[in-house]
């Protein structure tokens, strides 16, 4: 199962040393959340924001509790 | 002699011109829910009953229908001033009256008749009122001193609200005369935040925008989108779809209109914190649907939150979609039509979404050229940015009237209400139809 937004899949694939923002969801728990980098969304459940490195974000991916990883993306006004 | 013989409708003079609608109707010793506020119904084509009690704000007066006794009873009440035989309310069942619509004349023409005889109507009310108060103070004028003689007349200021055409289009006047106007119900603009504006309220406000801490707006489009859901009933301006709703200024986007994801569920789950019954997103991207927005959206609307968000303005383009985050079930997304109610060419649609059976298009409201508030005045814009904060105002006044609904009976009432538009049914372009806040308070 891909679990890493196929474009930002490929931004880690080719550059592994870049970080990048991302946002994770899953039932991680808060230490296992610290470990990886990630902070927990004040107010939200099992969403979490950090910026990580393409080698960490495809190492992260293995892990049984991360659902998805998303890029941090930029959202404008309609 | 029948009882519809005997009764007629009266004008009420309360004692206290500043006499608001619960203080009448406690006065009158009927329930505040059967009073309404008269300016708002008779800026309406409705036609009023037997029944229709009107208030009428800052006037001091009622209009209602009474028996000789209840005439007895409240003229010996000295909370009022006056009780006298209405006249004028039988104009507005006339439908030979000039104002009507006119198929000869466009729309322009016709607001600005339907707003001249609302003056004239106003007009002649102010004329009653003063003739009133004369008799009455000829009647206690040898008992009164100077000072108190002149306290008794207030001053009376009366004004006309310029209803915009969009307003009228979504049938908000409607639900206002029944007295749904987002009283008690929060709202959330999750935008460029909200600037001071005399046409608007702000209750509160908050930015997740990093390094920025007031909610003030200097982009203008929170701004515009604020207004469009409650700029307030006045004198001046605009009115909003739901003018009593509380606004809140949840700064997620800069004041360059734009907005890292992080920000954005950082604002939703404020909304979701501070007690929010309806957010408003008028912003997105042309992308596939996001696990995290689907994800927090869900909490929110197990936290009784209405998410409404702007469909996109991509259509034409090689991402005609349902964009980011409108395609996250759980959302209403919506599309923009213009005056004749014709879907905008900008609106994204359903079709060809991904993945398969995210969120379609759900209503459509008025999103080419709306007129609203912008930091120092008003502003023509364009978008589903605009149609959004239609749908959200109208979710704000179901919320008043049903009260216990959850989001998604909010959201199902509103599409089971609209206005069928398009191929009949829900179509992936104009979704259920056009919002109808009538129909949607009845």
């Amino acid at each position: 199962m891909n679990k890493i937004q196929n474009a930002l899949k490929d931004q880690c694939l080719a550059d592994l040393k870049k970080p990048f923002k991302i946002i994770v969801t899953g039932a991680i728990a808060p230490e296992q959340a610290a470990q990886m980098g990630l902070y927990a969304m004040a107010g939200l459940d099992n969403i979490y924001s950090g910026s990580l490195l393409g080698e960490d974000i495809l190492a992260i991916a293995g892990h049984e509790a991360v659902d998805s990883i998303e890029s941090d993306g930029e959202m404008g006004i309609l | 002699m029948t009882k519809k013989q005997t009764e007629k409708r009266y004008i009420i003079t309360f004692t206290d011109s500043t006499t608001d609608q619960n203080s009448a109707a406690e006065i009158l010793d009927i329930a505040q829910d059967t009073i309404q506020d008269g300016v708002s119904l008779l800026a309406t084509d409705a036609v009023l009953t037997p029944t229709d009690v009107l208030h009428f704000e800052g006037l001091g007066a009622a209009s209602l229908t009474l028996s000789a006794t209840d005439v007895d009873r409240y003229k010996n009440d000295k909370r009022v001033l006056a009780v006298e035989e209405d006249l004028e309310m039988h104009f507005l069942h006339d439908e030979s009256e000039p104002w009507q619509k006119n198929p000869f004349i466009d729309a322009s023409q016709q607001d600005l008749l339907a707003q001249s005889y609302q003056r004239g109507y106003q007009q002649g009310i102010s004329d009653f009122y003063q003739k009133i108060l004369a008799d009455a103070k000829t009647l206690h004028g040898s008992a009164a001193t100077s000072a108190s003689a002149t306290s008794l007349i207030p001053p009376i200021i009366f004004t006309s609200q310029p209803i915009p055409w969009n307003i009228n289009l979504v049938n908000a006047p409607q639900a206002w005369a029944r007295g749904y106007r987002g009283n008690g119900v929060k709202v959330a603009v999750l935008d460029t935040g909200i600037a001071a504006h005399a046409d608007l309220v702000i209750s509160g406000g908050v930015s997740f925008v990093p390094g920025v801490v007031s909610s003030n707006d200097g982009h203008g489009h929170g701004t515009h989108c604020a207004g469009v859901i409650g700029a307030r009933n006045n004198t001046i301006g605009v009115v909003g779809v739901a003018p009593m709703a509380s606004l809140y200024a949840v700064k997620v986007l800069s004041d360059a209109g734009s907005g890292q994801t992080s920000w954005i569920l950082a604002g939703m789950a404020w909304a979701r914190q501070n007690g929010m019954n309806v957010i408003s997103m008028s912003l997105g991207s042309p992308s596939c649907q996001s696990v995290a927005y689907t994800n927090a959206i869900a909490q929110l609307n197990a936290a009784g939150v209405t998410v409404v968000c702007a469909a996109g303005n991509s259509g034409g383009t090689t991402f005609p979609c349902v964009g980011s985050p409108a395609n996250s079930l759980g959302t209403i997304a919506v599309a923009a039509v213009d005056a004749n109610k014709v879907k905008a060419s900008f609106s994204s649609s359903g079709t060809t979404c991904c993945p398969p059976g995210a969120n379609p298009v759900s209503i459509s409201a008025p999103g080419v050229s709306i007129n609203s508030t912008v930091p120092g005045g008003y502003k023509l814009m364009s978008g589903t940015s605009m149609a959004c904060p239609h749908v959200a105002g109208a979710a704000a006044l179901v919320k008043q009237r049903f009260p216990t609904f959850t989001p998604a009976q909010i959201k199902a009432k509103l599409m089971a209400t609209a206005t069928d538009l398009g191929t009949p049914g829900n179509d992936p372009s104009y979704g259920a139809g056009l919002v109808n806040c009538n129909l949607a308070t009845l």
